[in-house]
């Protein structure tokens, strides 16, 4: 072991021994509690202003405190939020410049609402500047490392945000950048703000209506972007979106290396169906198993010939605790659908809606 | 005796009327709930902090008696109304990583994950079922007529007094099952990485309350104190929390069950069961609160993953529904319970009547 791992291990046990639990953990609801502006084990950001962007879309800056590592262009946070005393996390792109950030110290998320989603509906409503978020650090892969050659990006939809603060970096350092931007008729954000970059010398944006020009077609790269064999594309928007554009590119004999994509998704989706005709599909560790009907992931488990740990069977002793990484349960002693992100369920009484993935 | 488990039909109107008292409370949560348990974490640190800072200067008299009785005092907090509760998952709904049931930690030398395994599993799920619950007399203690009478049973009377005293211990190798391995029935060999986890946890909380913190004390002179202090803290938990723990399942009319009757059973008479097996204690909001609210444990078995601070509320509702279906509900002040456990303790630590006339038949 490393002198440095074998201090901070030292140090965990120091603490476990002493608080049972880390020593910020320990001291967090004192410091809540009496200081309220210092918080310990998490990053707090202060929302400085909110800004309504065209059709259900809203442009958030934060202020995050000093604790907070900084970001690359690309990169999400993870944004904690308290309804009614129940922590919700969700994911968002950072839709700033990093000259942004340098400057004024803030960082902004552009937050599409989602119908029926309360998380969203939440922020929409009863967000106003002053108040205080969790943030995560910026966290995500979607970035551009090498800063040297010429490249393509292609949005879908509200996939657009984390574009912005990435053709900023471009400008920053003399790389030419081409956007196409894709939405339905309307729907287009940050309109005014392209206009702007769209005058800087090696950048050319353009914005598509798809509800008039169609979806992503080979016809429109090869008129916006006739050297896109020559670049690094990234793509960002609905899976099927990403599909289809990677298909097109390589079938056009782009290499498939030079293409990275993010799925981006709404994460709140009210279910409805009928648990009796309920198909789904189970994802564990290395196998998958289709299921139908109203059983629980334990019942399945069982059928399927695996075995794991289990208690009470009746969702109250918490033996079969396990983590969803993914998808979407159907508790059936609450009554109540989970959210769709990370969480720890109970198998016993979690009925898989769609597709759920657990980590045993 | 234990006693006869009436029928599913019989109790179909019963169990609705719990579940929808269950459904309607779930939906109610919310921000009071939570207010509620980082309000009495909160004290608990502060306690704890402030009880050790005293106890450093326990060379004067009057700081060792303030910093044990806040030390104590956050122990019994620490354990019963947030370690006990949060372990259940009563407030695993905020989805706070610090209060979830997953993974708390306690100041008591019991393993979490242990704790998790023979309490909320076997204790909750198979109560008062004897030779299945193995909270009923520990496996150390004989607590019912019909359980077999061993020679170590003229002792109960001593074994009491040690579990009470010692009672940590016993709830932190409860999952070794001693009398199972002394008769054979389980290997020891198959218990090693659960006493390795005990080790570890039992480790960590004797370096912490009887090594590093009386060293500590050294520097101010207070060495012995702050061990002294320790201990009795240590002691005034173990004898607080065995007595609300004995005063729960092992008091006057509180029912067995045989293990035959219990087989397929529905919710309504594993509800059923809950409530026989059970009795509440009275007292004020501050009895409440250091017994972990385990003076409603009819509600806690009833409901055990609902926030405790509900149980006052739902018991009024709990009783008029027994009194509804003629179903005993058992509550008495804390006073006639334990002295009811003490007495019933006391009268299985003689062989059973009939046996003895049977031995003397033969």
């Amino acid at each position: 072991m490393s002198a440095p791992g074998f201090f901070s291990n030292l140090q965990s046990q120091f603490n476990k021994m002493l608080f049972n639990t880390t020593a910020q953990n320990y001291f967090e609801p004192i410091a809540e509690k009496y200081f309220p502006n210092y918080s310990l084990a998490n990053n707090k950001a202060t929302i400085v202003n909110i800004h309504i962007e065209k059709n259900g879309m809203i442009t958030i800056t934060v202020q995050p405190n000093k604790k907070w590592n900084g970001f690359l262009p690309g990169q999400f946070i993870e944004i904690g939020v308290q309804i009614n005393a129940v922590n919700y996390f969700r994911n968002f792109s950072i839709s700033s410049s990093l000259k942004q950030y340098k400057n004024e110290k803030t960082i902004s998320f552009t937050i599409q609402k989602q119908f029926n989603g309360k998380v969203t509906n939440w922020i929409f409503d009863s967000l106003k500047i002053g108040d205080k978020l969790t943030i995560s650090e910026a966290k995500g892969d979607f970035v551009n490392s090498n800063l040297s050659s010429k490249v393509l990006y292609i949005a879908g939809g509200s996939g657009i945000t984390p574009f912005k603060s990435m053709i900023e970096e471009c400008i920053e350092n003399n790389v030419a950048v081409t956007l196409l931007y894709y939405a339905k008729s309307h729907q287009h954000i940050f309109e005014s703000e392209f206009t702007e970059l769209a005058k800087k010398a090696n950048v050319s944006i353009h914005i598509i209506d798809t509800t008039s020009d169609g979806r992503i077609n080979m016809h429109q790269i090869q008129k916006y972007c006739p050297d896109f064999l020559d670049r690094k594309v990234f793509i960002c928007g609905p899976n099927t979106m990403i599909e289809d554009a990677k298909q097109l590119l390589i079938e056009n004999n782009a290499i498939e290396n030079n293409i990275v994509s993010e799925y981006f998704k709404a994460v709140e989706f009210k279910p409805n169906v009928d648990l009796n005709h309920n198909k789904s599909t189970l994802k564990l560790n290395n196998k998958s198993i289709e299921t139908i009907g109203n059983t629980t992931i334990l019942e399945q488990m069982e059928a399927n010939g695996l075995h794991p740990k289990y208690g009470c069977r009746m969702g109250l002793c918490k033996q079969c605790s396990c983590t969803k990484n993914k998808g979407i349960v159907f508790n059936k002693l609450t009554n109540t659908y989970s959210e769709s992100t990370t969480e720890t369920i109970q198998i016993c009484v979690s009925i898989p809606i769609g597709e759920v993935e657990i980590n045993l | 005796m234990t006693t006869k488990m009436p029928s599913k039909e019989f109790l179909i109107g019963f169990e609705k009327e719990l579940e929808t008292l269950r459904l309607k409370t779930l939906a109610d949560l919310g921000e009071k709930d939570a207010a509620h348990i980082k309000k009495i974490i909160t004290q608990q640190r502060v306690a704890e902090i402030a009880g050790r800072v005293f106890l450093q200067l326990g060379i004067f008299p009057p700081f060792w008696l303030v910093g044990t009785i806040l030390l104590s005092v956050s122990k019994i907090l620490d354990n019963m109304e947030i370690g006990h509760n949060v372990m259940h998952g009563q407030y695993d709904w905020m989805n706070d990583k610090t209060i979830h049931s997953s993974n708390f930690e306690w100041d008591n030398t019991c393993d979490g994950k242990s704790w998790r395994q023979t309490h909320n599993y076997e204790h909750h799920t198979y109560t008062n079922i004897l030779g299945k619950d193995r909270d009923y007399g520990y496996g150390i203690l004989r607590m019912d007529e019909e359980s077999e009478f061993k020679f170590d049973d003229y002792f109960n009377i001593v074994k009491f007094v040690a579990l009470s005293v010692f009672f940590q211990y016993g709830v932190g190798l409860h999952e070794l099952e001693a009398d199972r391995i002394k008769s054979g029935e389980i290997k020891l060999k198959d218990k090693l990485p659960f006493l390795k986890d005990f080790a570890k946890k039992a480790g960590r909380q004797i370096f912490k309350d009887y090594a590093f913190f009386p060293a500590l004390g050294m520097l101010t002179g207070s060495g012995l104190p702050v061990l002294a202090g320790n201990i009795t803290a240590n002691f005034v938990r173990n004898i607080w929390s065995s007595s609300v723990i004995f005063c729960g399942h092992f008091a006057e009319g509180s029912h067995t069950f045989d293990e035959n009757d219990c087989q397929n059973e529905s919710k309504g008479q594993w509800y059923y069961r809950q409530i026989l097996g059970s009795c509440n204690f009275s007292g004020n909001n501050l009895m409440h609160i250091m017994s972990g609210h385990l003076s409603f444990q009819v509600e806690h078995h009833l409901f055990p993953d609902i926030p405790s601070v509900r149980y006052p509320e739902m018991a009024k509702q709990v009783q008029a529904i027994c009194k509804k279906y003629d179903i005993p509900y058992n509550v008495a002040p804390m006073s006639t319970q334990y002295f009811s456990v003490i007495k019933k303790m006391f009268n299985n630590s003689f062989p059973p009547k009939q046996q003895l006339k049977m031995n003397n038949a033969i």
